[in-house]
């Protein structure tokens, strides 16, 4: 029997439990998952057990820019290759991943771990907003670039980080608005199509 | 009101959360059907049909298609995005307890058009160049009449005689302002309204719409915080809780504008 004696999960139910915990895995993904698990050789599933756990111990926040790491400073902080005197702000460690890829940014990060959300109770002390107020009083940048998403919790975080160091006499910029490659204009929104085309540049 | 299969509203977008890989769960105020939860699938990701119009704030025509537990959102098309709202960070704090204040009144699957309207209308305020001060208390206001709690400032709520010209003690759990007569143990009663204050709560309780906020009579700016603390407190009591973007609306409201401000 699979039942247990001890008053706990039996070990299947409970695995496929935790998977449907995750995000974007349903009941059946987790169920599909967990099968596929126990036809593994047990070696393999120790191996992917073993680097949950390793990662969730080694894994800590940089002091300086606050993206996950395994090592502080992180690999981006302490390259001396970086221009130092950019500073792009973003909400997400995501989001240095894919800003990363663009491979058209070489200036530093600063991970907020979110965005300025009133209507759900996250304020701005709930961000990594205060250490990067820190930050600038103590390194010389030269540019922030703002990166938030751009939607209204996005926009508000950056109006408030913006208010926040405006006087600072740094150079505040943010990614441009507008129309995605391969999209199509027609299915544009409004509010899109007119950041673009306010934001034309020269042919 | 009963819904077809698929179905048309306009409605405001009022707050959104993250679901799954690339969704979204919506919260609409709608003209026709009141609150609605709705799934919008793949907003997340750029280029996405939906995306925009969605953002919380914005009027759309939305469609609809009914579901188990929540609604699928089809296809929206914006009739107001409020970009002088969304572009100044003191509207977009105001504007989102608004929202709040509405998320919190509003009851799904029950419609009001007399606080939809209200919404339009003071968001609508709100977006021109100017707005004032006690447009929020007048949408708090009218918001309490239309959900039923309208508070009573010009007669004393227990015996229903009316008030001389005095300051008087505000019970939220009576609704309203108790005479000297009525006043069983004054140190039940947290808050005072002065004579100043209460005439400006019924004024704007008369008001018929905000125009005359900014046009005719300009109201003292010295009641403001004792008329915030009021309809805060009553709101709160009506409510039973804090609502969470007061914390950072009063953050902003203080905050001192030495930084450029320019929308950015």
């Amino acid at each position: 029997m699979i039942g247990d004696s001890q008053g706990g999960t039996p070990p299947v139910q409970r695995l496929i439990d935790e998977f449907n915990r995750l995000p974007g895995i349903g009941p059946k993904s987790a169920q599909r998952l967990t099968y596929h698990l126990i036809r593994m050789p047990e070696e393999q599933s120790e191996s992917l057990a073993a680097a949950i756990t390793s990662m969730k111990r080694q894994i800590i926040l940089c002091s300086q820019c606050f993206n996950i790491t395994e090592r502080d400073p992180c690999d981006i902080c302490s390259n001396a290759s970086r221009d130092r005197s950019k500073l792009c702000v973003v909400e997400q460690p995501l989001d240095v991943v894919a800003l990363e890829r663009t491979s058209t940014f070489s200036g530093l990060y600063h991970v907020l771990h979110g965005s300025i959300s009133p209507i759900n109770g996250i304020g701005p002390e709930d961000l990594k907003i205060r250490p990067l107020l820190e930050r600038m009083r103590i390194e010389n940048f030269v540019e922030i670039i703002l990166a938030m998403n751009p939607n209204l919790e996005g926009e508000a975080t950056s109006m408030y980080i913006n208010r926040l160091i405006g006087d600072l006499g740094v150079k505040v910029t943010r990614p441009a608005r507008g129309l995605p490659v391969g999209g199509d204009l027609e299915y544009a929104d409004e509010a899109t199509l007119g950041r673009a085309l306010e934001g034309r540049q020269d042919f | 009101m009963t819904r077809n299969r698929n179905y048309q509203t306009r409605a405001i977008v009022l707050k959104y959360r993250p679901m799954g890989e690339s969704d979204r769960l919506i919260t609409f105020f709608s003209s026709s059907f009141g609150r609605i939860t709705g799934i919008a699938r793949g907003v997340r990701r750029p280029g996405s049909r939906l995306g925009g119009s969605l953002e919380p704030l914005n009027f759309a025509q939305v469609s609809l298609a009914r579901g188990r537990l929540f609604e699928t959102v089809s296809e929206s098309v914006i009739i107001k995005s409020f970009n002088r709202i969304k572009s100044d960070l003191n509207r977009v704090a105001l504007a989102l307890y608004l929202a709040e204040l509405t998320d919190s009144f509003a009851d799904d699957w029950s419609p009001n058009q007399k606080l939809y309207d209200l919404l339009e209308l003071t968001l609508s305020s709100l977006d021109k160049v100017e707005y004032s001060e006690y447009l929020i208390h007048f949408f708090e206001l009218k918001l309490l009449k239309f959900v039923g709690y309208d508070p009573e400032f010009g007669e004393c709520v227990e015996c229903r005689e009316n008030l001389l010209p005095a300051t008087y003690p505000f019970a939220p759990d009576m609704g309203g302002v108790v005479c000297s007569d009525c006043q069983t143990d004054i140190e039940y009663y947290p808050m005072h309204i002065s004579l100043g204050t209460m005439k400006i709560l019924r004024y704007l309780q008369r008001l018929e719409d905000d125009e005359a906020l900014l046009s005719g009579v300009s109201l003292p700016q010295q009641p403001l915080a004792e008329v915030s603390n009021i309809l805060r407190n009553y709101l709160r009591f009506i409510a039973e809780r804090q609502l969470k973007s007061t914390s950072f609306l009063d953050q902003v409201t203080q905050m001192p504008l030495n930084g450029t401000n320019t929308p950015l």
